[in-house]
Formats: structure tokens, C-alpha cells, sequence
């Protein structure tokens, strides 16, 4: 493969790091801690067209990051989306459910190659935490065939992971996502809450308490699986009803057209599931604390962006006689970095 | 020791080692040096507990004690300052400013120096369980020397080898010999981390307690008028319960399995939130919910006072439960004991001195309990009778016409009366007495006023649960207020 002459490639000292390896994107914040930590995001899909010279020439012109093989052209990174509908051509995505995408078979040197862009080499074994998702819940509201096999997948996933950050030059350690956005946003409540992260792939759960996970999960209901299935109830292709969702959908608001009917009722489902997922944790788990004092849930991710999830959210896990009492509900204050935050703080947290 | 430290103004997390641990946590305000501090802490205060644990395993009866508690938090407290010390890698101004907030006793550093030798603790453990054994032989061995007189006089006198049998548990009615409170004296003495003690005796344990969430009702004026917009928080009555638990009778041979049901209770009414406090069979006083918020004891309830007139009174009054049963109890005169009217006695002045609540607003769950879809009283039925007001330092609400029905409409059928054993209280019949005059006075007969005040309450009662949050089951009484809307639409049409 032959790398293209854009794509940054010196030794450059980060500090410590936190990388957010979801689905859809891939969010890196780093910083050493004395001066304001900086993020990076790349929307984690490719693109492959025939190569020609003139298409490479035009690749070029545009400064648009690509790899090159003998008989295709690799457009990957935010640049895969602005050149799909130029190329007449839909994204592919290395990672699916949160995890390596087992069908895809560029998928892992694509995934490696997007992570490339925002994550330089280093000599200086620094500490770098990434993202991984919960195992999956027991119930039925997975998606999978099981918890088994999500299971078998994030080891895996976390492996191969694991073995190409070190590759690059760091100290590599995993971080539960869900984990990760309570150490973003629950510093007030001395890292004791609910951190869900909302994202393309998977909803990740997990509940702390004083900064030790009790427990953690996922389900694989989330942003792909509302807009695959909008999209067959609508009729709509798929990338139309995820620009609608991203950019004018209203959950507070009644729906007024079949789609945004279809968006309501899959939102609904997700969050169901979630919240059933998440009181049979509560029911089965043997290592929860004395709760004396009522706990934060926080949201993230992009699925948890549009106006009206939070009131839905909120109003659903109030009707549903939740075990334990809730202090409050509340959205990150960036959901989309949140869980890149969390990771970062935890990095520095651990860093020497 | 540092104080607990409210982590958003309310009441604070029970202090156990980890609410020890988190008491510094809001002291460190960069959130890495925050995470990083709690991480280190709580994995090394495992350590220590496991360490202590290890220390004592030959005397294990000293783990459930005091100075037990008191060594652990001051081997935590230990761990704390080794932790800001050796591993926050914080600049040396900003660690001496931690140090300086944990307020350390000369004792506690003189702990800290020794504790850092590694036969300390196990030499600790082995001094005190001998001085305890030391103090019982000294206690032991006084009354040999002959003390003639005083009390050890009787105790030589009495017979040997039998225990005195336990003086029977006193009937509700024969509590007349206690004396007078004044309830504006009564305050908090101490609060340690399973109990608080009162300067009326009282103790309550707080092993139990939870949160659920703020109290939160209107009143409505007397004649159910109008409701007073403002939403109040602060509770304005108790109500007494029965627990309807399995009772054993009340002796020495049962004293486990008496402890193993009041434990049951204990842990059923944490999981339903069914009560703010709980008194055992022994009298001890358990708060289960926090006074500031909603327990679900009273269900559907309606209760008056000068004031005005409360709905649905889980919102607006405390729940104490009694360890008994409404129906026949093993004897005739253990429905209570003698400990838990003392400590009824003693929680109804803490509660009303420290929340002002009136006397008239001290009442029983039968007494305010009704059934809106039949609009009957009685719903529930414990304590419709037999409640010992007078031990209890407040006044027989028996007399008391209740508001349900004079105010309400509710009523009581036959079935009701039988379920209660044929017993109206004076006060249920002088409020149907009022009910009847009442309607003469507007020249109505008694059920068609009685329908007006069901009306009444019935869109006060939809009013007042759409002000706050409602849950789905109030479409029954959805469906009732429709049917209500029918019929007296009905009834004009026939009248045209």
C-alpha cells in the first residue's frame, strides 16, 4: 500500500490521550494537562473508487487523505463523505456494534489508517486510553445472538486495538465507554453516577460509583440501527435519514410526516430496550454499594443530540420505577467529545 | 476528623470508609488530581480493611464495636495522607494545603507515626482485649467484697440460678404514668454513622436509610374551594401505621426469630420505600426514608386541620410504622410492648418539635384511608381503632370528625363496617351527623350533597396529581371522573 504524502507521519509529543473508538467516529483529546487539552474527530468510514490518474490528480488538488493500491483508490476520514455523492458511491464502515467489522475486509487497516490521522507516532511511551464498549446485556434487547457472541467479539476488537496503539509508540490501555463519560462529566459528584453513551453502533452503559465501575453493558440498538430501520418503514434510503436526523429532527416536537413517525418510534425502542437493560442490571447485580443519596445519569453521543431526548429519556425513566432514586438527568456538555474527554482524563489520571 | 461535607446541600452520605474517602474528594478541584486521588485511595483502603480484619481475626466479637470503627478510620485516614503525600504528585504548597484541611488531632498524628510499624495494629488489638478482660474481672469481683446496702443488696437476695421473668408487655390503654413533654425542648444530641441520639433518650438507627425523592403537594382551602398554588415541601403531620407482619409472642424463647422478622421488615420496607420510620417489637426506632422525602405509606388519603384540607398524604405527612397487627395479636396485650410505646412517645415529640407539626395532625392510617373508585372509607384499616393517642402524647383523633366524610363524601357500606369488626369510631358518626345537617341546611337531601362534595374532591384529587408528577394507574380515576361527568349530565337532561 502506498501511503499518500499528506497523511502526517513525524514524532510528535501528545501528553497523555484519550481516544473515543466509536462506530461512526473517532475523537481524540489530548494535552499535557497545563495548557487546554485539544480535540481531533474523523468520521470513521471509507470510500473506494477505480484509481485513475485523474481521479488521484484530483484527490491531490483537494489535499484529501487517501491510500492507493493498484486497481482502487482509499478515501477514508471525513473526506469519504464529502466525496460520496461526487463519486456517486455510499461510505463503507470498518466497524460495526461498536466493534471490528467482521464483513468489511479493508476494515482493519482502514480503522488503522483513520485512527493515523488524528493519533501521531511517538517515541516517548506515552499513556494513551482508548474507548471499548461494554459486554453485551443478557437480554433479549441485544440484537445479537447473544451476549456470547458480542462478548467474543470485543476481546478481539480490544486486541487488535490494543496491539496497533502500542505499534504506534504507546502505552495502550482500554477504557469502558460508558466508564469514560462519567469521568468526563461526573467530577462534581465524585465520579458516582450513570454514564451512557448514545452513539452509531452501540449504547454503552456503565455505573460508577466513586470512580469504580459496578457494573457495565451495552445493547446494539443505537444510531445504525434507528436509521436502517426508519429508513425500510419510510422508504428512505438510509443517508438521507441520517442527514435528517442529525440536522432537523425534533423529538419534543408531534411527528408530521412518515419518517419523522418512524424516527420517533425507533428512538422510543431504543430507549426501552436501554432502560429495561438497565434495571435488569440493577436486579442481578450482587456488587452495588449503598445507594443513600440519589444518583446523576448523564447522556452522550450523537444519537443523544437532537432537541426533545433528554425530556423523552427522562419522562421514560421516571415512569418506569427505576430501583434506585435519580438526582438528575442531563446531556454532556459536548456530547460528542465526552467520551474522548473521559478517556483523556483517565490517561492523565494514570500518567506518571 | 474532617466533617461529613453535603455534596449538593442536602443531608449527608452515610459515613462509612468510603464516605471517609470521599469527605476529601471535593478538596482536590483539578478532576485528573480528583480521579487519580480516589483510585489510589480506595484500592489501599481495601488493603487496610482486609489488613484489620486479619489483626482481629481471634476476637472477632470487637469488630462490631466502637473502638473497631474508630481504629479503621483512623488506619483510613492513615492511607488518605500517605496517598496526598506519596502519589497525588502535587506541587509541596498545594499538598501542604490538603494536609492542613484534614485538621489531624495530636492523637491521630501520633497514630499516624506509630502506625506505620507493622506490629501496631496487631499490638493494639491485643492491649485493648486485655484491658477489657481486665475491666470485666475488676466488675466481677467488686460485689464479692460485700456491698451490703443499695441496689447489689437486692441482688443477693434474689434467687439464684432462675433469671427474673420478664415483666409482661403493657397493654396500649395502661400508659397513663407517663410524664408530660414539651416537644419545643427536644434536639439532636449526636449523630454517628448508624445513629442519631435525642435529648429526650430517643435513638434512632439509620442503617436502613434511604433517599427517594423531595416531598412535593398543595393544600386545598377548607370546602374544597380553590388549591393553594404554592407547592410545599416541608412535612405537616405523622401518620401511624401497623406493619401486618408475622408476630411471634413475645418472649426470651423467640428473641432471634423476634430479631430475624424485625430484620425481614426492615429490609421489605427499604426495598417498597413503605415508611419513613419503622419500631421494632423492641422498641427500636428505625428511619427508613428520610423525613424530607416521599415514603409510599398512605396511598390514596384525605385529612383536614385549620388550615386546610391534604390529599394523598404520602407527599405531606411522615409514616411510622409499629411492628404489630391490626387483628387478634399472639395475646390480648401485645399488640404493642411497653418499649414501643416509649419509643412512639419519644419519636412523635422529636418529629413534631423538629418539623413543628400540630397536634392535630398526628393521626392513623385508617383513620384517613378511602378507596376514590367506591368513595368509601377505610380502604386500608389499621389503627381504626386501639391507637394509644394519650401514650403517644396526643389527642384521641377518634373524636374527630374526618374529612373524608364531611368534607369529601365518602362514606362506608356494610362490607366495610364487617371488615372492621362492626366498630365506627365517634368521630366517623358525628361526621355523617354533620353530612346530614349540613345537607338540610342547603335543602338537599343527604346523598345528593354528599355527590356535590365526591365532585368536589374527585376533580381536586385529578387537579392536584396532575401537578405533579402522575403515574398511568390514574386513568382509572380518569374513568371514574367521566362516569361522574355522565351521570350528572344525565340526571339534567332527565331534570329537563
Amino acid at each position: 500500500m502506498e501511503k499518500n504524502p499528506t497523511t502526517e507521519g513525524a514524532d510528535q509529543s501528545v501528553g497523555a490521550a484519550g481516544l473515543d473508538i466509536g462506530t461512526s467516529r473517532i475523537v481524540l483529546v489530548k494535552g499535557t494537562g497545563k495548557q487546554q487539552s485539544q480535540s481531533q474527530s474523523q468520521l470513521n468510514a471509507f470510500l473506494t473508487v477505480p484509481y485513475s490518474k485523474m481521479t488521484e490528480s484530483t484527490l491531490q488538488q483537494n489535499r484529501v487523505t487517501y491510500y492507493k493500491n493498484s486497481s482502487e483508490l482509499y478515501v477514508y476520514g471525513n473526506d469519504s463523505e464529502r466525496f460520496a455523492s461526487v463519486f456517486n458511491s455510499a461510505p463503507r464502515r470498518p466497524m460495526q456494534l461498536g466493534v471490528m467489522n467482521a464483513h468489511e475486509v479493508m476494515g482493519q487497516q482502514m480503522i488503522q489508517s483513520i485512527i493515523g490521522m488524528v493519533l501521531p507516532r511517538t517515541g516517548k511511551k506515552e499513556l494513551l486510553c482508548f474507548s471499548v464498549p461494554g459486554g453485551g446485556g443478557s437480554s433479549s434487547s441485544n440484537g445479537t445472538n447473544g451476549a456470547g457472541r458480542l462478548n467474543g467479539n470485543l476481546v478481539y476488537h480490544e486486541s487488535v486495538l490494543k496491539s496497533f496503539l502500542e505499534s504506534l509508540g504507546y502505552e495502550a490501555r482500554a477504557v469502558n465507554e460508558g466508564l469514560a463519560v462519567v469521568f468526563s462529566e461526573l467530577q462534581k459528584e465524585n465520579y458516582t453516577g450513570i454514564g451512557i453513551s448514545c452513539g452509531g453502533g452501540l449504547c454503552n452503559v456503565s455505573l460508577s460509583f466513586l470512580s469504580v465501575p459496578v457494573f457495565s453493558f451495552s445493547i446494539a440498538k443505537a444510531g445504525d440501527y434507528i436509521d436502517t430501520n426508519a429508513a425500510a418503514a419510510s422508504g428512505e434510503p438510509v443517508t438521507r435519514v441520517r442527514l435528517f436526523k442529525e440536522e432537523s429532527l425534533d423529538l419534543a416536537a408531534a411527528p408530521t410526516d412518515k419518517l419523522t413517525s418512524a424516527l420517533h418510534v425507533y428512538y422510543d425502542e431504543v430507549l426501552r430496550s436501554l432502560i429495561a437493560q438497565l434495571r435488569e442490571e440493577f436486579a442481578k447485580s450482587r456488587s452495588i454499594p449503598k445507594l443513600d443519596r440519589p444518583i446523576p445519569i448523564v447522556l452522550s453521543g450523537g444519537t443523544s443530540k437532537p432537541p426533545g431526548f433528554l425530556q423523552k429519556f427522562e419522562r421514560m425513566i421516571r415512569e418506569s420505577d427505576f430501583p434506585v432514586p435519580i438526582s438528575e438527568v442531563r446531556l454532556a456538555s459536548d456530547p460528542l467529545t465526552a467520551t474522548a474527554r473521559g478517556c483523556h482524563i483517565a490517561a492523565m489520571s494514570e500518567a506518571q | 476528623m474532617t466533617a461529613i461535607k453535603n455534596m449538593s446541600g442536602g443531608d449527608a452520605w452515610p459515613s462509612s470508609v468510603e464516605g471517609l474517602v470521599e469527605d476529601f474528594a471535593p478538596d482536590f478541584e483539578n478532576p485528573v488530581t480528583r480521579l487519580r486521588f480516589l483510585r489510589c485511595t480506595l484500592a489501599r483502603v481495601e488493603q487496610c480493611q482486609t489488613r484489620l480484619r486479619r489483626a482481629f481475626r481471634h476476637a472477632p466479637f470487637l469488630v462490631n464495636t466502637r473502638f473497631y470503627r474508630w481504629l479503621l478510620n483512623l488506619s483510613v485516614q492513615r492511607e488518605i495522607y500517605d496517598v496526598i503525600e506519596t502519589q497525588l504528585a502535587v506541587d509541596s504548597s498545594e499538598r501542604r494545603q490538603l494536609l492542613k484541611l484534614a485538621q489531624l488531632s495530636p492523637a491521630g498524628r501520633l497514630f499516624l507515626r506509630l502506625s506505620h510499624q507493622q506490629a501496631f495494629i496487631p499490638a493494639l488489638a491485643v492491649t485493648f482485649v486485655l484491658a477489657v478482660t481486665l475491666s470485666v474481672y475488676a466488675l466481677v469481683g467488686l460485689p464479692v467484697q460485700g456491698v451490703k446496702s443499695g441496689p447489689n443488696a437486692r441482688a443477693e437476695e434474689a434467687p439464684l440460678g432462675g433469671a427474673q421473668p420478664l415483666p409482661p408487655s403493657v397493654s396500649a390503654e395502661s400508659t397513663n404514668y407517663l410524664p408530660d413533654y414539651q416537644p419545643e425542648k427536644v434536639w439532636l444530641v449526636e449523630r454517628k454513622d448508624d445513629h442519631e441520639r435525642y435529648s429526650n433518650g430517643l435513638r434512632i438507627v439509620t442503617d436502613y436509610q434511604i433517599s427517594t425523592r423531595p416531598r412535593s403537594y398543595h393544600v386545598i382551602e377548607r370546602g374544597l374551594e380553590k388549591i393553594d398554588q404554592q407547592v410545599r415541601h416541608q412535612p405537616i403531620g405523622i401518620l401511624y401505621h401497623t406493619s401486618e407482619s408475622d408476630l411471634l409472642a413475645f418472649g426470651v424463647e423467640n428473641n432471634r426469630s423476634i430479631e430475624a422478622v424485625s430484620a425481614g421488615l426492615l429490609q421489605y420496607v427499604r426495598r417498597n420505600k413503605s415508611y419513613n420510620y419503622v419500631i421494632d417489637r423492641f422498641g427500636q426506632v428505625h428511619r427508613v426514608v428520610r423525613d424530607s422525602d416521599v415514603a409510599n405509606h398512605a396511598g390514596h388519603s384525605v385529612w383536614a386541620d385549620g388550615k386546610g384540607v391534604y390529599l394523598e398524604l404520602s407527599e405531606s405527612f411522615i409514616g411510622v410504622c409499629f411492628e404489630t397487627r391490626s387483628e387478634a395479636p399472639p395475646a390480648p396485650d401485645q399488640q404493642l410492648t411497653e418499649a414501643q410505646l416509649i419509643a412512639g412517645r419519644l419519636l412523635t415529640a422529636v418529629l413534631r418539635s423538629r418539623h413543628n407539626i400540630a397536634d392535630a395532625n398526628c393521626v392513623t392510617h385508617g383513620l384517613v384511608s378511602v378507596n376514590p373508585t367506591s368513595m368509601l372509607i377505610a380502604y386500608h384499616y389499621d389503627w381504626l381503632r386501639g391507637f394509644p393517642f394519650a401514650a403517644m402524647g396526643v389527642s384521641d383523633k377518634y373524636r374527630v370528625a374526618p374529612a373524608s366524610i364531611s368534607e369529601c363524601g365518602f362514606t362506608y357500606d356494610d362490607l366495610t363496617l364487617s371488615r372492621i369488626g362492626g366498630f365506627l369510631s365517634p368521630g366517623i358518626e358525628a361526621a355523617e351527623e354533620e353530612l346530614t345537617h349540613r345537607a338540610r341546611q342547603t335543602s338537599q337531601t343527604t346523598e345528593e350533597y354528599r355527590r356535590i362534595l365526591r365532585d368536589r374532591y374527585l376533580s381536586h384529587f385529578a387537579r392536584v396529581r396532575k401537578m405533579r408528577f402522575a403515574p398511568l394507574e390514574d386513568k382509572l380515576m380518569d374513568d371514574h371522573l367521566q362516569t361522574t361527568e355522565k351521570r350528572r349530565n344525565d340526571g339534567e337532561k332527565s331534570d329537563h
